[in-house]
């Protein structure tokens, strides 16, 4: 009974619909979901999410849950019946957790309250408030720490484990007629299943520096004929290290390697915090401005991807199949370079923009044109704005933010998935709603959000280009 | 001191084993929870010789077990059609739409039963309204939606008797993935 209230609530809570989406494409093609490179992006831009989030709120326990369901996937699927193909509308599902425990093995964050660490601002270690009396000297937080404890002499050294996952795959929902007890519907899994995991050690050396270091895993799964699945037999499996760091506040170092090849590289910038340190009045009330600049090892020659790297032909002249062998394939990179600006303009304007620039290493040929690719400057715009009905309480951390953003993409891959159309971009929109109160001193957060075709979700998964994606998510931190 | 690194130590070991646990497949079992993903495989064979579908099944019932039910296919050759209900341990659950398919058997809830056996004269009628042909089949593990101690009045068990209260405060807990049979 209790686990059966737990599921209502967090359905409740989540405001999960279920609501029949708009028709897709004639078939489906996996693409991004076998681009193991491209998951491993996304299991870790989720886990750097996470840990902004831990970060800016100081957090101990940070627990993270989200179900996103995608419909109108219409799939030429085998019926066992005929053994003849049909259309089959199936809901693509994509789950997320993500648990994150912070020991503090030398002094710990400012305050024993959640709301009163809240209440310095968002947390920030050495954020200057002066809500409520908290009032805090910034040269003496600062300089005298510093002159008092030395680099090698911490008082706030701090000890983290985090596991992200991330379950992606295709379902189909049945129906059944219990008789008088009425009807009701089930699930089997359907096609390959994608589960990625991150397991990560932490080390904060508040506020010097931080740094992750850990493993990704992505396995892949067949389900049975029959639509169940075990956890046991991965078809395929791969493994991949990262490090992440990050120097005085402001450096950003993530690398990503796999058979001791590095297969992504970013370096990132947050303009706010090294302005901090030289005028620690100003950048604070700021929205957070950030620079980042990637390589990833993205495009490989191999089953799904969406181009060819170099030619559509190999060196003797023939055509490229994926079923060449590796010394066949060609290799090559994406370069981006981003720039952000995120964050409360006072307490209830809040605005989220993005640019990022982009550039192959090599020449890219188009799967289905066999032409080459054009590939245009700029991957992602987008623009987001929002009002934060709670603004006169956004200093003790409650907030309650409606948001409406747009977007303009560009992906090699749009074209293969699009209902109708050839063009490499899509412009999108979203609407999210977002919020968190606290249960005593815990903070509770709720997201609901609807989107077509917006960039965030299609750099998660391109598949979902001109379907309508439906997401909620429910945290607990404290 | 010691004691305090042991302490640390095993709350250490405690989280590191927690965060190992909360990764892609805890989100997993919360989804498919939430659309009851068939979670068990059974077994379906025709005999022709007997002219009966016998399907047999490992899983056991929980703390609120209410019963086993039994599903088939609506259609005949058709993998995708909905399923009705033509197995269940109560008379209650039988209504004009599955009548002439249901057959009640009160081994259905017990947790210990592992099979069910469709025969004449229910196999017939669907033979004689669907046709022969290739027919799926499910077993549902059903619950009680309330402990022993809460199923009151108030609650919905107005009835105080199961058999009564069985259409009206039942969930399928765990659903069986498909077994396919070909009757002849």
């Amino acid at each position: 009974m209790k686990y059966r209230v737990l599921i209502i609530l967090m359905l409740v809570l989540t405001a999960l619909p279920v609501m029949p989406g708009i028709s897709g494409a004639a078939v489906y093609e996996a693409s991004t979901l076998h681009n193991a490179v491209a998951r491993s992006e996304t299991v870790m831009d989720l886990f750097f999410e996470r840990w902004e989030r831990i970060q800016n709120m100081e957090l101990y326990f940070d627990w993270f849950g989200k179900i996103n369901w995608v419909q109108g996937f219409n799939i030429n699927a085998v019926n066992q019946g005929t053994g003849q193909k049909q259309a089959v509308d199936m809901r693509l599902v994509r789950a997320y957790g993500s648990m994150t425990v912070n020991f503090p093995v030398l002094g710990g964050y400012a305050g024993t309250d959640m709301k009163k660490r809240l209440q310095h601002g968002t947390g920030k270690y050495s954020q200057i408030e002066e809500a409520n009396g908290l009032v805090r000297d910034a040269a003496a937080d600062t300089e005298g720490q510093k002159a008092d404890e030395g680099y090698f002499k911490p008082k706030s050294l701090i000890l983290g484990f985090t596991a992200t996952g991330f379950h992606y795959g295709l379902t189909r929902e049945g129906t059944i007629d219990r008789g008088s007890a009425g009807d009701e519907s089930f699930t089997d899994y359907k096609y390959t299943q994608f589960f990625d995991d991150v397991f990560a050690a932490s080390l904060l050396y508040r506020p010097y520096f931080h740094i992750h270091a850990g493993l990704v895993l992505s396995q892949q799964f067949e389900p049975r004929d029959d639509g169940t699945m075990s956890y046991a037999d991965p078809v395929e499996r791969s493994k991949r290290y990262f490090v992440a760091s990050n120097l005085l506040s402001f450096l950003n170092l993530n690398a990503t390697t796999r058979k001791d090849e590095m297969e992504s590289l970013a370096v990132g910038f947050i303009i706010n915090e090294a302005l901090d340190y030289v005028s620690k009045k100003v950048s604070r009330s700021f929205p957070q401005l950030t620079l980042t600049y990637k390589q990833l090892n993205l495009f490989n020659d191999r089953l799904y991807d969406p181009v060819w790297v170099e030619s559509y032909y190999m060196s003797d002249g023939s055509p490229k199949t994926s079923a060449m062998n590796d010394a066949e394939r060609d290799e090559a990179k994406l370069y981006t370079l981003s720039a952000g600006m995120k964050g409360y303009l006072g307490n209830y304007f809040f605005i989220d923009l993005f640019a990022e620039a982009q550039k192959p290493s090599a020449e890219l040929v188009s799967r289905v044109t066999k032409s080459k690719i054009n590939y245009a400057v700029w991957r992602d715009l987008r623009a987001l704005a929002g009002y934060n009905f709670l603004g006169d309480r956004l200093n003790t951390g409650s907030f309650l933010l409606a948001s409406f953003g747009f977007s303009r993409f560009w992906d090699p891959a749009i074209p293969i998935h699009r209902d109708s159309g050839d063009n490499y971009h899509v412009w999108g929109g979203v609407f999210q709603l977002e919020g968190r109160v606290f249960a005593g001193s815990v903070p509770l957060g709720m997201q609901f959000q609807v989107s077509r075709n917006y960039s965030p979700e299609l750099r998660r998964m391109v598949e979902t280009v001109d379907k309508w994606v439906y997401e909620g998510s429910f945290n607990v931190s404290f | 001191m010691k004691r305090t690194m042991s302490r640390y130590i095993a709350i250490l070991a405690a989280t590191m084993i927690a965060t190992v646990t909360a990764c892609s497949y805890v989100v997993d079992m919360v989804e498919r929870s939430i659309t009851k993903r068939a979670s068990f495989s059974i077994t379906a064979t025709y005999s022709a010789l007997d002219d009966k579908v016998t399907i047999t099944w490992d899983e056991s019932g929980g703390g609120n077990f209410a019963g086993f039910e039994i599903y088939m296919t609506e259609e005949k050759d058709d993998e995708y059609s909905g399923y009705i209900i033509i197995g269940g341990p109560y008379n209650s659950i039988e209504t004009s739409a599955v009548a002439n398919y249901y057959r009640t058997d009160s081994n259905l809830g017990l947790s210990t039963t592992r099979s069910f056996v469709l025969q004449d004269p229910e196999l017939a009628n669907v033979i004689s309204q669907h046709g022969v042909g290739r027919y799926f089949f499910r077993v549902g593990i059903i619950d009680w939606d309330e402990n022993p101690d809460k199923r009151t009045v108030a609650n919905g068990y107005i009835y105080q008797a199961p058999e009564q209260d069985y259409p009206a405060n039942t969930d399928i807990s765990e659903i069986s993935g498909l077994a396919m049979v070909d009757i002849n």
